[in-house]
Formats: C-alpha cells, sequence, structure tokens
C-alpha cells in the first residue's frame, strides 16, 4: 500500500512538472516541434531575421529571453513586419521556445 | 490451470532499456534533421533564409566565444553574417576575417549593441559576406579554419574550432548552402 503511494506521489510530482511549452498551438507528449505565427504589423519590407530563445529542463529550471526586443535587437531590425515562433519539447524533459522576428 | 502473466523482472528492465534506447534513436534521428537548423520565408519573388546560430569558436588564450547566424535573400549575392563575441575584455573590432589554407574572405563589422552577461562583454557584430566566396569554406574545406577578429586596440583574436565540430557544423550548412542555391535557380 506505501509502495503504491510513494509510486503515485513521484509520477504526480513528475508530471507536473514536465519541461513542455505551452504557448505551442500543438502539444505532443513525447516529441513536439511546431512553428506558428505569432504576429504581423503593416509594414511593408522585411531583409532582416533575429531570434530569441529560453529552456526549460525537466520543467524545473527553466531560463533564457525570448522576448521580441531581443530577437529584433540581435539582427538590428527596427521595423518589424510579422513574427513567428517554434517550440520543440522532447518527453517532457526538454523543452525550447524560440521566436523569429522578420523587419528592416 | 492459471497463466502467470507477471513479467520477469529482468525482461521488464531489458523492455524498459529497448524503449529508452529506441526513444534516443529516435531523437538521434530528430538531431540530423535539416530543417531544424534554417528557417525560409517567401516574399514577392524571392526567399529569405536564417540560419540558426551556430557556436563552438573559441580562443583558448581569452576564453572568448563567438557564434553566428546568416541570414540571405535570394535576390541578393551576398549574405548578412550576424555574430555575438563573448569576452571578459573590452574590445572594438574593426573587420571579420575567415581563413583557411587557401582561401581567405574579409569585410568590415558593424557592432548592433554591447551588453554584459556572466562577467563577459557581449558584442553583437553585422557583417556581410559575398555569398559564394563564403559557401566555398564549407564544401568539403580542408581543417583547420579561423575566424580572426581585427581590433583597434588589441593583437587579432584568433577564434577556432575543433575538428569534430567543424566538420559537424560544416556538413550542416553545407546541406542549407547548397539548398538555397537550389532554390534561387529557376528549374528548366
Amino acid at each position: 500500500m506505501m509502495k503504491t503511494i510513494l509510486i503515485i506521489v513521484v509520477a504526480a510530482l513528475f508530471l507536473s512538472s514536465c519541461a513542455m511549452v505551452t504557448r505551442s498551438p500543438l502539444i505532443g507528449g513525447i516529441y513536439t516541434e511546431v512553428k506558428a505565427p505569432l504576429t504581423a504589423t503593416s509594414n511593408a519590407n522585411s531583409s532582416k531575421v533575429g531570434s530569441a530563445e529560453a529552456t526549460s529542463i525537466l520543467g524545473l529550471v527553466a531560463t533564457g529571453d525570448a522576448s521580441i526586443q531581443t530577437a529584433a535587437k540581435s539582427a538590428g531590425i527596427t521595423k518589424i513586419h510579422h513574427v513567428d515562433e517554434e517550440s520543440m519539447s522532447i518527453l517532457g524533459l526538454f523543452a525550447k521556445y524560440k521566436i523569429f522576428v522578420y523587419g528592416e | 490451470m492459471v497463466n502467470d502473466l507477471t513479467i520477469p523482472k529482468k525482461k521488464r528492465l531489458l523492455i524498459a532499456s529497448s524503449f529508452f534506447i529506441l526513444l534516443f534513436a529516435s531523437q538521434a534521428a530528430f538531431g540530423q534533421k535539416l530543417s531544424k537548423h534554417y528557417v525560409s520565408y517567401p516574399k514577392d519573388s524571392t526567399i529569405l533564409y536564417f540560419v540558426y546560430k551556430f557556436g563552438d569558436w573559441k580562443n583558448k588564450a581569452s576564453h572568448a566565444t563567438l557564434t553566428y547566424d546568416l541570414t540571405y535573400e535570394t535576390s541578393n549575392d551576398s549574405l548578412t553574417f550576424n555574430f555575438t563575441y563573448a569576452d571578459k575584455n573590452s574590445i572594438e573590432t574593426d573587420s571579420l576575417v575567415i581563413r583557411s589554407n587557401d582561401h581567405m574572405i574579409a569585410a568590415k563589422t558593424g557592432r548592433l549593441f554591447v551588453d554584459i552577461k556572466k562577467n563577459k562583454f557581449q558584442y553583437r557584430y553585422t557583417t556581410r559576406f559575398p555569398f559564394r566566396e563564403f559557401e566555398a569554406f564549407f564544401i568539403d574545406h580542408p581543417y583547420p579554419v579561423e575566424m580572426v577578429l581585427v581590433t583597434h586596440s588589441r593583437q587579432p583574436v584568433i577564434m577556432t574550432i575543433a575538428r569534430n565540430k567543424w566538420d559537424k557544423q560544416r556538413d550542416i550548412i553545407h546541406k542549407i548552402l547548397t539548398l538555397i542555391e537550389m532554390n534561387s535557380t529557376p528549374a528548366s
């Protein structure tokens, strides 16, 4: 009986702290790799691309800066055309969230 | 007669380890996927490509590191090479040289910004190289290839990469550049 309770507690602990990207439009339990649009503006041109990312390990530690501002800054973009996002996760053990800013 | 349906402990262990081996093998296969290294965006009559950052370039003496990403629009004959140089020392870069035994390209760098992370200055620079000249480094090129940061105030900073990491990086970038080239040429 005690063993069963222990298993349930450990399983609950692990399942509640999965490394998942909750923004993704689709989530795969085993593997996720999804690209999707985030936003678009009325600006006309895009000749530069910048990216930024954040990662999560075991759902316990999440670090990074996946802000639009950081991605735009990384490519010297001052006028944003549109923004795409990409989410990737493996078994809830490792997850990565990236954004791509297009502009000029 | 009742059949004993319980799986022996050894067999259970074998099944579990097989599952994880298969899982990691499938992840390794995913790792080979070229599409996870770049994105493309069609606009008007051209395609804009963005190759994700590659790292592993180091200066052994100063422990400085360099990562870079590539942006290329198929209507242009040059690509944008944006790079982040992390160093404890302050530095003002003038130009970037990529060289090997028999090939060299150089271009002026433009600074995008400077940050400080983990006690290191993070310099973000942009530069442009002719597509064909840059591609030449990735077509079965002999090792070693070096990146040299030419500075105003200090000796040039030589960035190197380990042989196995270069081979992997070269293979991926070569495939992406080939793909870009094929998509740039109109089908006959």
